[in-house]
């Protein structure tokens, strides 16, 4: 295991109106790592997946992945930079099929671009080809093969949860990150996703994890920031999570 | 696969029906009308149906394309193709300025800023007389040309009405296929999920606004040279909702729907002379029938339904 820091948060601060959602919460997030983010209802773990990924500008902190700051970047610079992840609540496109929906996903890897497509000059044609390939692949990966030629709309929520795992992983991410995979998930899809993950931790991704299945992220996590109202309460190995005092009165009190 | 051979029967069928209907004021007239619309119609489509935005100021970019044509043919005596460049060099820019700004704006924001826009560039059109002559309109615009043969007759423009149809169908399928159209389609469902795959939403939004505002001019280009007379009333706020109406009826985000939807209210009106001053009434009544029973659209309701039946049917055989 390398020790590379892929990802730095520094002083994270993010408010809605009087809710005070992320309050001074820094971390590290290091390569090849699955490290994961824990918390109570409402503790700010949505909020933070949000702001690493842009799609919430943060009131004040800073972000550097691989080095450079994204901290003011819009969500596709910072897909296209190598972060993806998941929705808690899905953002699965409805009127697509399944695999037209993990194709877009492909997006940052095409070149083609409206003119050319118009006219399907020949690199369309090409890129067509070779995206539809990385999205069976990734399709593949993740279990979902016989899936490919359904409506994403007629799908159960198990389903489209492990859709939008291969719709981030057909971009080729350096970064993942899930929010509450396991949510919503029958026991045989969940001990299902505990493979998949160190799959996916194996071909050299590093992934960043929100979960409140905690047999799921004792099991899988190499760290864990554990967050309460917003603020940093503990981070550590998974041991030292499990017997921290505050974590334990943080979870039994909530 | 299944979709371009659907493009061939069409594109085939639409070449073909003058040979059939000689001689049919019906089909070279209204048709010829209808065929306008629906490119329009299938323009329109792209940024509604597909991307999701709404627009209400359509038929401004295609007075712009007629204007175009209409002023710098007669009154400066340009060439027609220069002018019809001209005209899209004009729609582009002005859509392109105003794209990012506006598109900011969604929902029901945005239909209210594109109806404004359409609304002044029409009031340019009335007012500005010493260069569009008002609301009198522009007439004496000369014929087009292909090299030295004159494109002129109404068979003659049934088929030009034809080939842009074709060729507007064909650029949608295209589009539609490719990584550029998934990502509009993304749009449309989910501009989050959309941008966390990469996809610089606002650009796109923006660019297929500019794209289909100058679809819309080029035929408003052709239609100033086939009806050798244009006035503002061509082009107003009305005019746009028909668009809109026609492309709900056809089914949003089907471009065969949008060809039906542009035929089907076209030819309407011939059937509905009867109804006069209701005229209006009817159509609104369609619309909201439409919106009722087939909210998916009547172009795709209908073949939904057909393709029900036939799959009944051979599941009886088997
Ligand atoms: N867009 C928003 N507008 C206003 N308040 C928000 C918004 N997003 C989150 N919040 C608030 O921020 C706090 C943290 O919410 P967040 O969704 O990040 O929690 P979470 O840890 O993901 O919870 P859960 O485990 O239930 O998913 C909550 O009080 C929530 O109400
Ligand atoms: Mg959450």
């Amino acid at each position: 295991m390398n020790d590379i820091n892929i990802l730095i948060a520094k002083s994270l601060i993010k408010n809605f109106g009087g809710v005070s959602a992320i309050s001074d919460v820094s971390f590290a997030i290091k390569k090849g790592q699955v490290f994961s983010i824990i918390g109570p209802n409402g503790a700010g773990k949505t909020t933070l997946l949000n702001m690493l990924t842009g799609v919430y500008k943060i009131d004040s902190g800073t972000i550097h992945f691989n080095g450079a700051e994204i901290s003011k970047f819009p969500p596709y610079k910072i897909s296209n930079l190598g972060i993806n992840r998941t929705f808690q609540n899905l953002q699965i496109f409805k009127n697509m099929s399944v695999l037209e929906n993990v194709m877009v996903g492909c997006y940052n890897k095409g070149t083609s671009g409206l003119i050319s497509s118009l006219f399907y000059l020949p690199n369309v044609w090409k890129e067509e080809k070779q995206i539809r390939q990385w999205a069976i692949e990734a399709l593949d990966f993740c279990g979902l093969s016989s899936l490919i030629k359904k409506d994403a709309a007629v799908l159960p929520y198990g389903d489209l949860k492990r859709i939008e795992i291969a719709r981030s992983l057909a971009s080729d991410p350096t970064l993942l990150l899930l929010d509450e995979p396991a949510a919503g998930l029958n026991d045989k899809e969940t001990m299902e996703l505990l493979p998949l993950i160190k799959k996916i931790r194996d071909t050299g991704i590093t992934v960043g994890l929100v979960e409140h299945h905690m047999g799921l992220v004792m099991e899988v996590s190499d760290a864990v920031l554990v967050l309460n109202f917003g603020s940093k309460l503990a981070e550590g190995n998974p041991l030292e999570i499990q017997r921290n005092k505050d974590v334990i009165a943080a979870y039994l009190g909530g | 696969m299944k979709r371009r051979a659907g493009f061939f029967v069409f594109a085939t069928v639409l070449l073909i029906l003058p040979l059939i209907f000689k001689d049919s004021y019906f089909l070279t007239v209204t048709g010829t009308t209808a065929l306008f619309n629906a490119c329009l119609a299938i323009s329109l489509n792209l940024f509604m149906g597909f991307s999701g935005q709404v627009s209400l100021c359509h038929a401004a970019f295609y007075g712009i394309g007629a204007y175009s044509n209409a002023v710098f043919t007669t009154t400066y005596h340009f060439n027609p193709w220069i002018s019809t460049i001209a005209g899209l060099f004009i729609t582009g820019s002005i859509s392109f300025i105003l794209a990012r700004p506006i598109l900011k704006l969604k929902g029901h924001y945005l239909a209210m800023a594109t109806l404004g826009l359409g609304i002044i560039i029409h009031i340019f059109f009335v007012q500005a007389d010493n260069i569009t002559k008002g609301p009198d309109g522009i007439s004496g615009i000369p014929n087009l040309m292909f090299g030295k043969i004159n494109i002129k007759g109404d068979a003659t423009w049934y088929y030009m009405a034809s080939l842009l149809t074709i060729f507007y169908t064909w650029l949608s399928l295209n589009l539609l296929d490719s990584r550029t159209g998934r990502a509009l389609k993304a749009i449309h469902d989910g501009e989050t999920g959309a941008q966390v795959s990469g996809i610089d939403t606002d650009k796109l939004k923006a660019d297929v606004f500019v794209l289909t505002a100058m679809m819309a001019s080029l035929a408003g280009s052709l239609l100033a040279h086939k009806e050798g007379f244009i006035s503002p009333e061509s082009f107003n706020l009305q005019f746009s909702v028909e668009l809109l109406t026609m492309i709900v009826i056809g089914g949003l985000g089907s471009i065969f729907g949008s060809l039906f939807g542009a035929v089907f209210l076209t030819s309407l009106p011939e059937f509905l002379s009867k109804f006069e001053d209701f005229e209006m009434l009817v159509y609104g009544l369609i619309l909201i029938a439409t919106m009722i029973f087939m909210p998916q659209g009547l172009y795709v309701g209908i073949s939904r339904f057909f393709t029900g039946i036939l799959k009944k049917l051979i599941k009886k055989d088997e």
